[in-house]
This record gives C-alpha cells, sequence and structure tokens, in this order.
C-alpha cells in the first residue's frame, strides 16, 4: 500500500510541484522553516483544504473532502474545557457514532499509556501544557485512524515536557500499523522521531530533500549523543544554512 | 492529594461566605446609612425633602401589602420579557452567525436600532398597545435582547478555526458542530449577555411604567412622588433594586449549573 501525494497550491504559491510518497506504518516529518506551506500540507491531506491542482491519495482513495479516516492534533490542544480528559477523548466515538462502552475501555487504555490515569476526571484548566496535548494526542488516537497528522503539536511546550511527550508518542505509535505525518521546526525533534525527515524550502514551499534515518526502534533519548544521530542533525542543520535559513555570525 | 484540594476549596468557599457577611461593603453601607439617619435628624430636612432611613423603614412596613401587589406586577413584565428576549436573541445569533446574507442584512440594524432611545419610544407604544402588560414586556424585550443577541453572536464565533477543523475530521454534521461543540463554546458569553439584560429587563419594565400604567413599581414611584412621598419613593426603589439583585443572583446561580468549568467572568466586566 502507499500513499501518493501530489499537490500544487497556484496564486500565493505556498506550495509548489510537491511530489511525495509516504509508506503505509511510516514516522514522516517535515521539517521546514515558518511560512513554508507545512501547515498547508497538512490541510491539503487531511482534506480540510481543497488544492489548486494535483492529486492526493490516501490508500488508494483520492481525497477531496474532509478525510475523516485520520486523526489530527493542532500545536493548540483544542480541549473542549466543558469536557473532562476522559470525556474529550470520547467526543471522537460521540460524532463518529461508535459504541461508547468500548471507546470508553480504550480511551482509559490510552490515558494510563500517557500516564494520566488520575485525570480521567479532571477538567482541562486544571492540566498543565504538557497534561493537555497528551489528552489531545488520545482524542486523536481514539479512533485507530491509520494516518495521524500532527501539525507541530509540541511547539508550546518547555523542552522537558517535550522530550517526555516524543517518547510517549513514539510509545502509542508503536503497537499500532499506523502512519504519522508529523511536522515541525525542530531538527532534532524530526531525527528523533522519525523514519523519514522531509526538508522543505521557504516560500514557495518546495520539497528541497528527503533524508531517511536510520536509527534503531525504539528510540531511546540517549540516542541523541549517539554519533550517527549528531551526524543527522548536523547535515540538516548544514542544509538549512545552505539554504539561507539559519545564518551564522551577522 | 485530591482530598485535600477538596478540603481546601471548602475552607475557601467557606471563608468567602464569612466574608460575604461581614465584607467592608456592608459596613460602608451601614455607615452611611446611620449618617443619613444622624444628619436628617440633626439637620431637621422636611421630610417631604429627604426622610429619615427609619422612617423609610416604617413606611416600607406600612405599605408592604401594596408594594408585593405592585411588585409582582413589574416582576411578571420582567419575567416576560426576558424570556422573550432570550426566544428571540438566541435564534437571531444562530442566524447571524450562521448566514453571510442575514449578518450583513441585519446585524447592522441591530446594533443601529441600540441608538433609539427606548424611553422615546414608549409613548408610541401605550398608544399602540394601551396601558396594560404588552407595552411594558415590548420595552423590556427592545432593551433586554441587544445584549443577549451580541453576546451569543461573540460566543459562537468564538470557536477556533482548529476547533471547527478538529470537528470536520470527525466527520461532525453541522448539527453536532453546533450542539457539541459552538453551542458548549458559547455558553459563557451568552451568559454574559443574560446577565447584562437581566439589568436592562429591570430599568426597561420600571421606564415603561412610568410612562403609562395603572400599577407597578414604577408606577409608585410616579405616584408618590407627584405627592411628594419621598419615603414610599424610597420603599419602591427599595423592593425594585432587591428585584433586580435577585434577578441577577438567579441567573448568575443558573450560570454556575450551566457552565460549571468557566469561572464568572461578566460579573465585574459591567
Amino acid at each position: 500500500m502507499s500513499k501518493t501525494f501530489h499537490g500544487r497550491k497556484g496564486e500565493v504559491h505556498a506550495l509548489q510541484e510537491i511530489d511525495l510518497k509516504i509508506q503505509h506504518g511510516e514516522f514522516v516529518s517535515i521539517l521546514g522553516p515558518s511560512g513554508c506551506g507545512k501547515s498547508t500540507l497538512l490541510m491539503l491531506l487531511s482534506g480540510l483544504m481543497k488544492s489548486s491542482g494535483g492529486t492526493i491519495h490516501v490508500d488508494d482513495k483520492r481525497i477531496d473532502g474532509p478525510n475523516s479516516d485520520i486523526g489530527i492534533v493542532f500545536q493548540r490542544d483544542v480541549l473542549l474545557e466543558w469536557r473532562s480528559a476522559l470525556q474529550n477523548i470520547l467526543i471522537q466515538a460521540e460524532i463518529r457514532n461508535t459504541p461508547l462502552d468500548a471507546a470508553q475501555e480504550r480511551a482509559k487504555q490510552l490515558l494510563r499509556m500517557v500516564s494520566l490515569q488520575d485525570f480521567e476526571t479532571s477538567y482541562p484548566k486544571e492540566l498543565s501544557g504538557g497534561m493537555r496535548q497528551r489528552v489531545s494526542i488520545c482524542r486523536a488516537l481514539l479512533h485507530k485512524p491509520k494516518l495521524l497528522l500532527m501539525d507541530e503539536p509540541f511547539g508550546a511546550l518547555d523542552a522537558m515536557t517535550r522530550d517526555q511527550l516524543q517518547l510517549d508518542l513514539l510509545r502509542l505509535c508503536s503497537d499500532d500499523d499506523m502512519t504519522v505525518f508529523f511536522i515541525t521546526h525542530s531538527i532534532p525533534e524530526a531525527v528523533f522521531l522519525s523514519d523519514r525527515v522531509v526538508v522543505m524550502s521557504p516560500r514557495p514551499g518546495r520539497i528541497e530533500r528527503i533524508i531517511d534515518i536510520d536509527l534503531p526502534r525504539p528510540r531511546r533519548l540517549a540516542m541523541r549523543d549517539d554519533p550517527k544521530f549528531v551526524a543527522y542533525t548536523r547535515e540538516l542543520t548544514e542544509m538549512f544554512m545552505s539554504l539561507g535559513v539559519i545564518r551564522e555570525g551577522v | 492529594m485530591a482530598a485535600i484540594a477538596e478540603g481546601e476549596r471548602m475552607v475557601r468557599t467557606g471563608s468567602r461566605w464569612y466574608a460575604g457577611l461581614t465584607s467592608p461593603a456592608l459596613w460602608t453601607l451601614i455607615a452611611l446609612i446611620v449618617i443619613w439617619e444622624i444628619a436628617v435628624q440633626v439637620t431637621h430636612v422636611p421630610v417631604y425633602i429627604l426622610p429619615a432611613p427609619s422612617r423609610i423603614a416604617d413606611e416600607f412596613v406600612a405599605y408592604w401589602p401594596r408594594l408585593v401587589v405592585n411588585g409582582s406586577v413589574t416582576v411578571m413584565e420582567i419575567l416576560i420579557g426576558f424570556v422573550i428576549s432570550i426566544l428571540i436573541g438566541v435564534p437571531l445569533a444562530v442566524l447571524v452567525t450562521y448566514s453571510k446574507v442575514a449578518e450583513r442584512a441585519i446585524y447592522p440594524l441591530i446594533v443601529a436600532s441600540q441608538t433609539v432611545p427606548k424611553v422615546a419610544i414608549a409613548p408610541l407604544l401605550v398608544a399602540w398597545f394601551g396601558y396594560g402588560l404588552p407595552p411594558k414586556i415590548v420595552v423590556v424585550v427592545l432593551l433586554a435582547f441587544f445584549p443577549i443577541v451580541i453576546n451569543t453572536v461573540v460566543g459562537l464565533k468564538s470557536s477556533s478555526a482548529e476547533m471547527l477543523y478538529l470537528a470536520q475530521s470527525m466527520g461532525s454534521t453541522a448539527w453536532q458542530t453546533f450542539w457539541k461543540f459552538r453551542l458548549p463554546q458559547a455558553m459563557p458569553s451568552v451568559f454574559a449577555g443574560l446577565k447584562l439584560a437581566t439589568v436592562l429587563a429591570v430599568i426597561g419594565a420600571i421606564v415603561a411604567e412610568f410612562i403609562g400604567a395603572d400599577t407597578g413599581l414604577g408606577y409608585v414611584i410616579v405616584v408618590a412622588g407627584s405627592s411628594f412621598d419621598i419615603a414610599r419613593q424610597f420603599a419602591a426603589i427599595i423592593v425594585t433594586t432587591i428585584i433586580g439583585m435577585v434577578f441577577f443572583w438567579a441567573v448568575e446561580l443558573l450560570e454556575k449549573y450551566v457552565v460549571p468549568w468557566k469561572e464568572s467572568s461578566a460579573t465585574d466586566r459591567e
């Protein structure tokens, strides 16, 4: 099975000549500076936005309307303030009209996997930013989507919480046969999580290069000091320097 | 941990209740009344200019049965007008939020209509609807529905783009998106509008009774005023104030049940 993605967005040329195939079960990161059209790419993939040329296929199915076969996580957790953590996850089942008993079991299991089992009945305002985002990830996974779309999900979190959530995410993903499309502008984060890193250049967004990350799974935090890991981050950093995205000196 | 937090919360609300009884504002009020009483006793101001609080209290007790009768009429006008305001205001807000045409065709008129002085229309309404309940209710609605519409529109529009995308990604129908996402999200703002509307509804009822009525607290105030019965006027004003406060508290109480997840915010904004 393959996912083919061809898109071309006219006028503003947010994205140009994007041609990307994502393998089933793959963890792909889209890495690029702000304004390179990363989020646009995600919106196109979710079907929430229409491409102005080109087509998108998920599992050989052409996407031309909202694709409800996905899970989606934004930078902001977008939790519903009037629902407890558990109810926030269950909204996914309520909207999809799936049996609530089974959904509740799965929701509780997901909360356990991110160590939030004691916060089922807590309201979002009682949770920290990292906890809220974990609930939001659980919500995206409740219906076992084949494709998980994440738009800079850890961008608003502090460094330590970020490490924790990266590990949580990898644990959640390892069980399911799920494809993850992960947008970030953190080079180490992309390398740490991904099977492949897609480097995008700034406006108009184009795919600059695709790098395979050949690090064993499960990934451990200590791997970030591994020479191989360091070599990947250096390679990517140099790539952005040559693109003029990162500049050294004045 | 949770038990401790719960205990703390109870202690806190407990102490707040205690603080309510002994709040500095209450002492200030009592002090003002005492000063008023002493000043009137010392300076011998005529009773038809400014009666002492004790004199007002006497009148309050003596006239109480009539205050209840007239007060219940005013309460009726306020409540009916308030309910009609919600029944008109909320659907109108939904229409304006969901329909671009309605937003451009109706919304500006609703906003512009607020520059029309309602008191100036009141005599017209008396001419059209007579002296009974209807013109009072119309004035109450004219004043009260506006904050309900505006705040409901603001609330319904406060759903973030991400939230609506999220709903769509779940395959949410327009109906589900409204009931499960947009309306709950709007509720704190709706209640802010309702609380403002309670204040305006009381004003509307009293003003309408000023213009043309043969019953109600506004009528009592006008009649007592024309015979220089200042104490009776004060008695009626006190009842009006109590009605307004109880009404406001009732809506605030309802808010705590409907929107327990949000700290009340509109109270101090007015």
